[in-house]
């Protein structure tokens, strides 16, 4: 069961995203929240039509897209673990924007 | 007044292409006087109906979880009185920026809009007081390239042609041309507009946050959010190539690697909506 919108507290602040996999616990934090409804996704919406948040993209595409995409971090370490980070979710976002 | 003369030079010229809103200066004092009330504030605002209904639409917007605000003094009780009053500046310098043919304004609002929304969700998860200071300094980060390319337009260019080319960032090549970034002339410029040192500290030193003295975590927040904003393309920053972190500036804020496609994924959604909100005509 995963949420169709963003859950957030009387101040706004997030308590859980859009496409989250809904566990007790999620329940018990929304409970303490004061959050007494949420919307899910219908099982149908949960295959895929949650926004592209969840689509898949192949190892072998994203690491072609990766490859692409280094040019842009030429003045970077790419060792660094938030350059890698950022690389793959770019490669990602990119691949699945091209598809 | 900075020591540098072709600084001080370039942000008086600057009124020509940007200014802060008339209503700025009134809603600076309300705020610093100790008698003001909330309406008082609300009712100066409600003197301008297209700062009105953006002020209110943005209350409205996922950024402050739809919540049914339909006056200026709800909008102040939400977000805050100093927070609106930053907002209406930042709101207010989208809709009047004049830029020449060939900058695209609409690329940087959104490089400049996300950077902000990214900014203040990385402050949310990490709990830290006052969140719209970074959604404004995000906002604002920049300004000092509007400026640069407004007044300066072929000394910015051959500064941009020249940092692509030698694979510099483009602060460095401004530091080395002008005798200062565009992050300092941003941050010079809104302290000359009396924004307070915690927005203007995170303009100034965007790129070097460890020289932001007491505003380096702050600081290190506009840095992260700007180069994950260039990183996954949030709109275009006039730099080709991703800026580099600045030292120990990625330790300095404890943001665990996996949090940074949450943030992102939730930044990307609200940027959705607010950037029409921001940039509609009025």
């Amino acid at each position: 069961m995963k949420l169709a919108v963003d859950v957030r507290d009387r101040t706004g602040r997030l308590l859980a995203s859009q496409g989250t996999l809904l566990t007790a616990q999620h329940l018990t934090v929304f409970r303490t929240w004061g959050i007494k409804t949420v919307d899910i996704l219908d099982a149908g919406e949960e295959d895929g039509a949650d926004g592209g948040a969840q689509r898949s993209v192949s190892e072998e595409d994203l690491a072609a897209m990766a490859r692409k995409m280094e040019v842009f971090f030429r003045l970077v370490d790419l060792e660094h673990p938030f350059f890698k980070e950022l690389l793959r979710l770019a490669a990602y976002r990119q691949a699945v924007n091209d598809d | 007044m900075t020591e540098s003369p072709a600084l001080n030079q370039l942000i008086a010229e600057t009124g020509e292409i940007l200014s802060p809103p008339l209503i700025y200066a009134r809603l600076n004092d309300a705020v610093n006087h100790p008698r003001t009330s909330i309406n008082d504030i609300a009712q100066i605002i409600s003197e301008d109906a297209g700062l009105t209904a953006r002020i209110l639409k943005l209350a409205n917007s996922p950024l402050y979880g739809r919540s049914n605000v339909d006056t200026i003094s709800r909008a102040c009780t939400l977000i805050g009185t100093r927070e609106v009053r930053d907002l209406s500046l930042a709101v207010s310098i989208i809709q009047s920026a004049k830029l020449p043919e060939g900058f695209s304004l609409m690329n940087h609002w959104r490089h400049s809009v996300g950077c902000g929304i990214i900014a203040r969700n990385i402050a949310t998860f990490l709990r830290e007081p006052s969140i719209e200071r970074y959604f404004i300094a995000g906002i604002l980060h920049d300004i000092g390239l509007l400026v640069l390319f407004g007044k300066r337009s072929e000394q910015a260019r051959a500064i941009k042609q020249a940092a692509d080319r030698q694979l510099r960032p483009l602060y460095h090549v401004e530091l080395e041309k002008l005798g200062f970034d565009h992050g300092r002339l941003g941050g010079e410029l809104l302290a000359h507009w009396g924004l307070p040192a915690n927005i203007t500290s995170l303009v100034t030193y965007h790129h070097q946050p460890s020289l932001a003295e007491g505003f380096q975590r702050d600081t290190t927040i506009i840095h992260l959010a700007d180069i994950i904003c260039q990183a996954l393309v949030f709109g275009e920053s006039s730099e080709f190539y991703i800026s580099p972190l600045d030292e120990q500036a990625y330790d300095r804020l404890d943001l665990p690697l996996s949090e940074i496609e949450n943030i992102f994924n939730q930044s990307d959604r609200q940027l959705q909506e607010i950037l029409p909100i921001m940039m509609a005509a009025a």
